[in-house]
């Protein structure tokens, strides 16, 4: 976790520099061989329009990590160097100490954006990619590495935290430039090793030259890079593993009724399986006479389980208490469940549709719905409590071990019950997304959560915000972007300015103030052809939000 | 030499021979032409449930789509579970099975109400088709629960289906009425509450609850309507609604359901263990008595569905103590038919491999209802596979289960005809494992936190969930293969005697297929699950013996009872016709044996004390006066014990026929 969150501020860069990189770029480097294969940084047209970049320095934490890069740039190694240079002179008119001046060129940057944050010079090229080559000298030494091998890119897809950087070293040459290559700028040559810095939260695609092979790179912050890991499930064969203080005793409770439940079932078994052979009927075999009823027998078979009973309950109950108690000093997370996602603020105001959450901390829980019954479980956490609309439930826990766990949605809600808080495509072997999650931080991680959360909520690009609040409202549930109509009408719409027929037969032209109140109140005009299904957005988006997801409608349209 | 028990013969049409042609059908007061037809619905209606099954673990082989979407999906296991329950287990055994042997088993000619038995199936049909109805008006996919304010905000067609099972809730309460008041009512003379098998106790205990229970799921499922149509705030939110109430009400209903399901295959269950074990069932009181208190004890425990739903925690701790209250009973069924076993002579036909399938899949449905019972542990349970896996054990593994037992039990009997056994052992092998290979991954999948009703799941989950859809196939070809054979044999199937299986019964003592008053001649009540005098003649042919002594009393009786008739003849004093019937019969046989039942008979149809004991006398004088080697002290002592009997049952109904004159 350090060494991301090195990685993010170290490389901090101001878009505005990109500008500079391309022209850089186009020169043909010194170091590669002529027919060197290119590689092409292109981020999605959707998601290119972002002109301030996401990462700001926080002087405190990280003043001794900028020192380090930058004491890491002069002593660079002399082929990250070389490799470096023929871009480098993007930064610096200057052909061979480049290196050194590109890692001071993007140390200045990232001191301009934080404090900046507005930046003027992005405006002027809004869709620039936010991609660049950095020194690889400033990389740390555990930084993504892509080759290449037998004519495809090692890894094929990668998620790296927004601002950090890549490093290339690419080995195929009989490589050439993709043939359908808009933006040939960004190149990484054969037989050298460059490094390429990627901003914003973007998916960016990377193409070969001769192959029609792409890597594709995800940009994201990097608690959502947390978030994106895959659950673990571990534990044992029969539960997943405990991280709650308090599920110990529930599953002592389930453990002990688990081996008396296979006693007795052996037991039960053996004696039905060994009676019926031995007593089977055969030639020449006949019942024997014997008691039909033994009083005894029956008392003790009859009190046996009762006192068996009457300590289960008993422990049960006090199992239950401590998972339903709260100490008096937690953490309070406001949780509102809606078809079909979760949304989680947190005391300073941030939203998220994962849960994040400290480690040994008691955090409570208070729930409401927006719409019909849901219930909150986590099952590593052995608590599950269903949430009411229009009342509160409470549930509570305190996790003991940092990860990322399931969380899940247990009362039926409708269409999409099993994919509560589903998000967009991650990477491509991942093409459904994946469930909302809890994460548990690891000491301090909250915190940092809470603050980079915070501000980059504050700082998105309206575009940018409403791409993910478009995922993480649960929108993405029923709205597509590309064009394909799900539950409701797809965002990708090509009646923008147009007028639109509604559900009563009226009509009504489709501009940012349908939009608006679409959002607000979806009953008040029902698009033709479509139900009257989606919860109302009323009073739980601030107005930020609003025009963020009316940009990114109107991003999208044809 | 004993002798065999004269079983007369048949000379009515059976009660499907009696007439013919659809209006005979549609329009029958027969309580086992009603039984019939209610079994072909049910049938039919399990293979459309279990299609919804298949479609439904098909589905989730894989993560994602495999064939079909959410919202097709969730239309699936709702359908499954509204058929399965609403269709198939709460009528199967009492409505169908029995309405078909219960009234026999009595020794009645129907039950109470006959015409009230007909439109109780209509009504049943009535609710099916519109169940189905709600497949072409837009589907159903609030789960079978209906919980608010889903259902109430659903785009399916709730309103059908609410208004549906409406219908079939008064089906089951007027079946549950017309049984009760039979119960009471058409028990014969001698058959007192402790004489009746326990599945007329089953069906009895079943009928309380289909009574007292059922009116409540009415209530609620109609607020639900008139809430969905004239929005009047009842279990919605926002109309200031209370959509936990709708949990309370439909539990306070569905829990004692659970029990409206298990109780009957609990009864069948006894009369198949005992009966293919030859043995008296072991504390016959008890699992009676069990039957009766956990019919009540089944309305106190409904809190344990909601335990996270937000119910207070005081509500949590007295249904998690009443909840295990009800394993008590439960458990002490397992063991006495287990023990029931203990020194029998155990034929392991197609019915009893569904018994003994029902003792190992109710103990691990049973055993694993206290990890849901414990409050600590439901919680990290509730609402997952876990709970899935427990309840299908026992309302699948146990209660559809002990319902196909009971119909290949029973099938000779009101068909007449055999289905195939090897076919029958193979197919109930195949639902044994079908079953377990299906929900045993369930419980690991719930107890590892797979929420229930997801059309997506974790990978972690996938080699599970494949196993399960493997088990489901097999499950589903074994069913499958059941009906078919059975349908077959219905038409093809090998004749049936009248007694298959040597049971002790009443229902054994009426033809094959019974005609259409159920017995041509009155039966007589032997000591019930007492299989002592019954032996196999010949393979599958059962039939009761006799002492040899017992033909000395006869015809002792016989010889007096001329006398008397003479005697009254003389005097003109006409006898009844049942007198003079029997009489007819003894004079004419006179030389054929005469049963000590007979002797009974005659006592009951106004043979005079005196006389009998006349005959005892005369019993008594032939066994001392030749103490030949063939017979011996115990013979003579069985005699004078039926003398005896006799003229005491004499005495019993000669007071009961005084006692309304006066």
């Amino acid at each position: 976790m350090r060494a991301l969150r090195k990685t993010i501020t170290a490389l901090g860069v101001a878009g505005a520099l990109a500008a500079a990189f391309v022209t850089a770029s186009a020169q043909p480097a010194g170091v590669g061989t002529p027919q060197a294969g290119s590689n092409v940084v292109q981020p999605q047209t959707n998601n290119a329009g972002s002109n301030i970049p996401a990462p700001e320095v926080k002087s405190p934490v990280d003043k001794g990590q900028a020192a380090g890069s930058a004491a890491r740039a002069t002593g660079a190694d002399p082929a990250a160097t070389g490799s470096a240079a023929s871009v480098g002179s993007a930064a610096a008119p200057a052909g061979s100490g480049a290196g050194s001046a590109a890692a001071t060129g993007s140390g200045a940057g990232s001191a301009a954006t934080g404090s900046g944050a507005g930046s003027g010079a992005a405006a002027e090229a809004p869709k620039e990619p936010m991609a660049k080559v950095v020194d690889c000298a400033t990389l740390p030494v555990d930084a993504p590495t892509v080759t290449t091998e037998n004519g495809e890119f090692n890894p094929p897809y990668l998620t790296v935290p927004t601002d950090s950087a890549i490093r290339f070293k690419l080995t195929t040459d009989d490589v050439q430039p993709y043939p359908n290559s808009k933006y040939p700028e960004l190149v990484a040559r054969a037989n050298a090793t460059t490094c390429i810095k990627l901003g914003g939260t973007n998916q960016y695609k990377l193409h070969s030259g001769s192959h029609p092979i792409e890597l594709i790179v995800n940009a994201k912050p990097w608690y959502d890079i947390l978030a994106d890991r895959p659950v673990e499930p571990g534990g044992t064969f029969f539960m997943p593993q405990a991280v709650n203080l308090e599920a110990g005793d529930s599953d002592f409770m389930f453990y002990s009724v688990l081996g008396l439940s296979i006693f007795f079932f052996f037991a039960i078994a053996g004696a039905v399986i060994y009676l019926t052979i031995k007593y089977r009927h055969r030639p020449g075999h006949k019942a024997e006479p014997s008691v039909a009823h033994n009083d005894t027998l029956e008392i003790t078979w009859t009190v046996i389980p009762t006192i068996m009973c009457v300590f289960l309950f008993y422990y049960g109950w006090h199992a239950y208490v401590k998972v339903v108690t709260p100490p008096t000093k937690a953490v309070e997370i406001q949780v509102l469940a809606k078809q079909w996602a979760w949304n989680f603020t947190h005391a300073n105001g941030v939203t998220d549709s994962d849960l994040h959450i400290p480690i040994n901390t008691p955090v409570r829980f208070v729930m409401t719905s927006n719409d019909v019954l849901h219930s909150f479980y986590i099952p590593v956490m052995r608590i599950k409590q269903d949430i009411v609309p229009r009342r509160y439930t409470y549930a509570w826990l305190d996790a003991q071990r940092p990860g990322t766990y399931r969380l899940n949605c247990a009362e039926y809600c409708g269409t999409h019950h099993s994919e509560m808080g589903r998000t967009g495509p991650i990477l491509p072997q991942w093409p459904d997304g994946r469930r909302a999650v809890v994460v548990v931080h690891e000491p301090g991680g909250y915190e940092r959560y809470l603050s980079d959360k915070q501000a980059d909520q504050m700082k998105m690009d309206p575009i940018d915000l409403g791409k993910q609040l478009y995922e993480k409202k649960g929108c993405i549930t029923c709205h597509t972007v590309d064009g394909t109509a799900r539950i409701g009408p797809t965002w990708k719409s090509p009646d923008w300015g147009k007028m639109i027929p509604l559900a009563d037969g009226s009509s009504v032209k489709m501009d940012e103030n349908y939009l608006r109140e679409s959002i607000n109140i979806p009953s008040a005009k029902i698009h033709q052809g479509y139900a009257n299904q989606m919860p109302a957005f009323e009073g739980q988006l601030k107005d930020t939000e609003l025009a963020g997801l009316i940009a990114y409608i109107k991003s999208l349209k044809q | 030499m004993p002798t065999r028990e004269p079983a007369g013969p048949v000379t009515e049409p059976s009660y499907l021979d009696v007439s013919h042609g659809l209006k005979s059908w549609m329009l029958t007061l027969d309580h086992k032409r009603i039984g019939l037809m209610y079994l072909f619905g049910i049938l039919i209606a399990l293979i459309v449930g279990g299609s919804f099954a298949l479609l439904l673990r098909t589905e989730l082989w894989d993560t994602g789509k495999t064939i079909v979407g959410q919202d097709t999906y969730n239309q699936f296991f709702t359908l499954h579970g509204a058929v399965m329950v609403f269709l198939v287990i709460i009528p199967g055994i009492p409505a169908a099975l029995g309405n078909i042997m219960m009234p026999i088993q009595l020794g009645a000619p129907d039950v109470a109400f006959p015409r009230l038995n007909l439109a109780s199936f209509y009504l049943w049909v009535t609710g099916a088709i519109m169940l189905v109805l709600t497949i072409p008006f837009g589907g159903l996919d609030t789960g079978w629960t209906l919980y608010t304010p889903y259902s109430l905000a659903s785009q399916s067609a709730v309103l059908i289906a609410t208004l549906g099972v409406f219908v079939l809730g008064f089906s089951s309460i007027f079946t549950g009425l017309n049984f009760l008041v039979t119960i009471h009512k058409f028990r014969p003379q001698g058959m007192g509450w402790f004489q009746m098998p326990l599945n007329v106790w089953a069906i009895y205990a079943t009928a309380i609850m289909q009574v007292l229970a059922t009116p409540v799921l009415g209530i609620t499922v109609l607020l639900l309507s008139v809430e969905r149509f004239g929005h009047i705030g009842i279990f919605d939110p926002t109309l200031g609604g209370d959509p936990v109430l709708f949990q309370h009400f439909f539990w306070f209903y569905s829990h004692p359901a659970v029990y409206i399901m298990i109780i009957p295959a609990m009864g069948v269950i006894s009369e198949l263990i005992s009966t293919f074990s030859r043995k008296p069932l072991f504390g016959y009181r008890f699992v009676a008595y069990s039957s009766v208190s956990l019919a009540l004890l089944s309305f106190l425990v409904w809190g344990h569905h909601m335990f996270v739903s937000g119910q207070s925690r005081l509500a949590n701790m007295v249904f998690s103590a009443l909840t295990f209250t009800v394993g008590i009973p439960s458990a002490i069924k397992v063991f006495n038919w287990v023990a029931t076993l203990y020194k029998g002579d155990i034929r392991l036909k197609t019915p009893m491999l569904y018994a003994l399938s029902f003792l190992l899949l109710f103990t691990i449905g049973g055993l694993t209802g206290l990890f849901l019972g414990i409050l600590s542990v439901d919680v990290h349970l509730h609402d997952t596979y876990f709970v899935v896996a427990h309840f299908h054990y026992v309302m699948m593994g146990s209660t559809l289960v002990a319902f196909l037992g009971a119909l290949h039990y029973w099938w000779p009997k009101f068909t007449g005809r055999w289905y195939p056994e090897s076919l029958g052992k193979v197919c109930s092998t195949g639902v044994f494992f079908g079953f377990n290979l299906t929900f045993l991954p369930q419980f690991v999948m719930g107890a590892r936190g797979m929420p229930r009703r997801y059309w997506d799941y974790d990978p972690q989950f996938r080699i599970f969930h494949q196993l399960s859809t493997i088990g489901a196939y097999v499950l589903g070809l074994s069913l499958f293969t059941t009906v078919v054979y059975l349908f077959w044999s219905f038409k093809n199937g090998k004749k049936a005697p009248r007694n298959p299986w040597g049971g002790s019964s009443l229902e054994w003592q009426a033809p094959t297929p019974p005609p259409l008053y159920n017995f041509e001649t009155p039966p007589v009540l032997h000591e019930l699950y007492n299989y002592d005098d019954i032996v196999e003649v010949e393979e599958d042919v059962w039939e009761r013996q006799l002492p040899e002594h017992v033909h000395e009393v006869a015809a002792a009786v016989a010889t007096v009872k001329a006398a008397r008739v003479e005697a009254a003849a003389s005097t003109d004093v006409a006898p009844t016709e049942k007198n003079e019937a029997l009489v007819r019969g003894i004079a004419t046989e006179e030389s054929a044996p005469v049963t000590r039942d007979e002797v009974r008979a005659a006592v009951m149809s106004g043979v005079q004390t005196e006389d009998i004991k006349a005959a005892a006398k005369l019993a008594a004088m032939t066994e001392t006066a030749e103490p030949a080697a063939h017979r011996n002290d115990e013979a003579a002592a069985k005699a004078e014990a039926a003398t005896e009997e006799a003229v005491h049952v004499a005495q019993q109904l000669k007071k009961k026929d005084e006692e309304p004159k006066s």
